[in-house]
């Protein structure tokens, strides 16, 4: 894609777009880590399933001539996994603890509410940008 | 809804002071403001403050980034000024090794960094949603308001010809 002489409103337009998608992708990660909840190991030596995080950059896009925004990478969560006392589970060690995933649910439901206000903060621009572009086109064939 | 009777009073006059001048030339009328050149610049001026604002949105989480502004009075007054005859320094090429100052409209412009961030996160950063809704509706108003001058403006031209 090239967008050699794009005008300002036409990078706002590409960049909202950029925005919105690292938005939705923030929220997919939010809803992996809450789907994710109860995902334990089958033995007691298997780890559980580690809680994801989105690393997001802005960085200069030479097509587009402005600032993109992007999921850089997505990692793990390091932080230690909540212990639940479970005898009778088959991942249960010899204390009957079970590795349960290190995951919060009210961290993740912040995190996607708040992925949910960026996107439609990023939404609305989008929506304003085309309101201007179809008012100077329309004051063209005046 | 002042700004607006304000910008319209001065475009009719400036239109009056003008419409003589103008067909004789294009670019400028002999010391006269002239006024669709002075629109011009300021709906590329609030289509780039659009930009920006865009720009702060999209980084609503973008670690320790800091939110840009632009602005519109300013601008003039911000460049360089030379201290012997007082006249304001711009970029140009006076020679064949100097690098071409970029046809991007960004360059005529200064972008700065926010100078009154409503909240700084955790994070380092300081883009506000509410701030930057308000600015993104005051900027919308402002495009639209020159926007409806220009064509006021040109519809002056055209019934002085007749049309």
């Amino acid at each position: 894609m090239h967008h050699a002489f794009a005008d300002s409103l036409q990078q706002s337009a590409e960049i909202a777009s950029y925005g919105s998608r690292m938005q939705s992708e923030r929220l997919k990660i939010a809803a992996e880590n809450m789907a994710n909840e109860n995902s334990t190991g089958s033995t007691p030596n298997e780890d559980p399933y580690r809680r994801k995080i989105a690393f997001v950059e802005n960085k200069y896009d030479r097509n587009a001539r402005s600032n993109l925004v992007r999921v850089k990478k997505v990692t793990t969560d390091n932080s230690e996994f909540i212990m639940k006392y479970e005898p009778h589970h088959p991942a249960a060690n010899a204390e009957g603890l079970v590795k349960y995933p290190n995951i919060t649910r009210e961290i993740e439901r912040a995190d996607a509410a708040e992925a949910q206000r960026g996107y439609e903060a990023n939404l609305s621009i989008i929506e304003v940008t085309n309101t201007l572009m179809n008012k100077t086109i329309e004051s063209m064939g005046k | 809804m002042y700004k607006i009777l304000q910008l319209l009073f001065f475009t009719i006059i400036t239109t009056y002071c003008s419409l003589s001048f103008a067909y004789s030339s294009q670019e400028k009328t002999n010391g006269k403001i002239n006024t669709n050149e002075l629109l011009k610049s300021y709906l590329e001026l609030s289509a780039l403050k659009h930009k920006v604002i865009s720009e702060n949105i999209a980084n609503v989480n973008t670690p320790s980034y800091k939110a840009n502004d632009i602005d519109i009075t300013n601008q003039y007054k911000n460049l360089p000024t030379n201290n012997k005859s007082g006249r304001k320094a711009r970029l140009s090429c006076t020679s064949s090794k100097h690098l071409l100052p970029s046809k991007d409209e960004n360059r005529k412009f200064l972008i700065h960094k926010l100078q009154n961030p409503y909240e700084t996160k955790n994070n380092g950063n300081n883009v506000s949603l509410t701030q930057q809704n308000i600015k993104l509706s005051q900027n919308r108003n402002d495009y639209n308001t020159a926007l409806k001058v220009y064509n006021t403006s040109n519809s002056l031209f055209l019934s002085v010809i007749g049309k």
